[in-house]
């Protein structure tokens, strides 16, 4: 019965500290997404600029 | 946010994970097996490797890293609750996909070198794609298993990663119609054999992947609606042609059309995660030997069942983050930067199988048999997603450096 308690409280702090792991995950993807709106850039709709062959750039951006 | 200040809590985080979930099956059982100290200590070793490897001689992203370890671990809990034997296969897998990743994220300098062997991708992908209608076996109304030298595997798994690099260097380095034409021809082969090994699964990841990746490339809608008219003209055509396929739809319609037989294993699924509840019924609490295919397609059942829908809910969030990290990590900081086209495509990847199997198994869509990502027993499947993490995880340790 005890063994049975001890059993099923683990297995609940083994879900609790999985639940942990999301919740730093998503922490730092938070984080990043905010940084990302902060910096406004990212994919603008426009897809990935095509590569200039002559200059051998990727447009205006570097 | 500078995330190398966090790497010893994720180590640790992963750790107290592994020594919790592991101390539960030592006291259920009430001694400490040799295969279980295997298991572990082979866990630990590769944990520790990777934390040693990620700080001295590779940049990495710690958060990815966090996510896969973590599938890797509760797979192998599971497995070891569902058949030992099979957790000792799994922990031996987990190590050859773990070598593939520290072999390709130590000695790949430069991520654009996977654009450059087109024709080898070429070839290897017609070869993994039809080999196995040619020489390969039929499980479970599927003929998708290779046999060579005693060694079964699942050459679609590696044909998928052949095809998304094919696609990849061909979109980025077009040249001509030529290359068109062959990247469009390699789609057709690909989904007639897919369609003749009755892997459907696979057939609709490979397609929605090219469909995606050709859409990243080219930013042009019209690919998007072709690709589903497409598909749902595949699908009825699948679902007049074969006869599992018709079992799978009526059961997904119906789940109470045949109990004893076509919808078994859906009902079956179902009782075992209502069963579970919201914390689930305790580690080897449950009933798991009644869910059919329960360390490959139904594992997410088990987990349900054993850890309740919390670790269920759980799963699935940590599929989203993996998916949204590299998404916004990438976004971030490649403006105008095409070399993460293959990033962005494997991400796509493993998250559509992550869709299409949970999809599956809660009855939004029709059961296809896939695994689902890292937490599924196979081995083919699981080194085949490590060599993709470790795309992943190379290209977003570029964006690391460039910053």
């Amino acid at each position: 019965m005890l063994l049975n308690l001890v059993s099923k409280f683990i297995s609940i702090l083994g879900v609790f500290t999985l639940f942990i792991v999301a919740l730093v995950a998503m922490r730092f993807c938070i984080h990043d997404f905010i940084d990302l709106k902060k910096n406004n850039s990212g994919f603008e709709g426009e897809g990935f600029k095509e590569k200039d062959i002559e200059t051998e750039s990727y447009g205006d951006e570097l | 946010m500078k995330i190398y200040k966090y790497q010893g809590t994720f180590f640790i985080l992963n750790l107290f994970l592994c020594l919790v979930l592991f101390s539960n099956i030592i006291l259920v059982k009430k001694n400490l097996e040799g295969k279980l100290v295997f298991i572990i200590g082979l866990y630990i070793f590769f944990l520790f490797l990777n934390e040693v490897l990620s700080f001295f001689v590779f940049k990495s992203d710690r958060v990815l890293s966090l996510i896969v370890w973590s599938f890797a671990l509760v797979s192998l809990v599971i497995l070891y609750r569902i058949d030992e034997g099979i957790a000792i296969k799994q922990i031996i897998f987990f190590s050859i996909g773990c070598t593939f990743y520290f072999l390709i994220m130590i000695f790949v300098r430069d991520i654009n070198i996977f654009y450059k062997f087109k024709w080898i991708y070429f070839i290897l992908s017609i070869v993994f794609i039809s080999s196995s209608f040619l020489i390969g076996t039929s499980v479970n109304g599927s003929k998708n298993w290779v046999s060579i030298l005693g060694i079964t595997f699942q050459p679609s798994e590696f044909g998928k990663i052949f095809l998304v690099l094919y696609f990849g260097s061909v979109l980025e380095c077009p040249k001509g119609k030529k290359d068109k034409s062959l990247g469009l021809f390699l789609i057709i082969y690909s989904m007639v054999f897919l369609f003749l090994q009755k892997d459907l699964g696979t057939a609709v990841i490979i397609f929605l992947v090219a469909v995606f990746m050709y859409y990243m490339k080219t930013s042009k809608y019209k690919p998007i609606f072709l690709g589903f008219i497409v598909s749902f003209v595949g699908f009825v055509f699948s679902y007049l042609k074969f006869e599992h396929v018709r079992i799978r739809v009526k059961a997904w319609l119906n789940p109470q059309i045949d109990p004893y037989g076509m919808s078994y294993q859906r009902l079956q699924g179902f009782f075992s995660m209502a069963s579970g509840g919201f914390i689930g019924r305790g580690l080897y609490g449950g009933s798991l030997e009644f869910v059919p295919t329960n360390y490959t397609d139904y594992i997410f059942v088990c987990l349900v069942e054993e850890f309740g829908i919390l670790t269920g809910i759980i799963i699935v969030i940590l599929y989203f983050i993996f998916f949204l990290r590299v998404f916004v990590k990438i976004s971030s900081s490649s403006k105008g930067k095409s070399s993460f086209l293959l990033a962005l495509s494997f991400v796509i990847l493993i998250s559509v199988q992550s869709l299409v199997i949970l999809g599956g198994v809660l009855n939004l869509i029709p059961l296809t048999g896939v695994t689902l990502p890292f937490i599924s027993y196979g081995g083919s499947s699981l080194i085949s997603m490590f060599i993709m993490f470790a795309i992943i995880q190379k290209t977003l340790g570029e964006v690391e450096i460039n910053e």
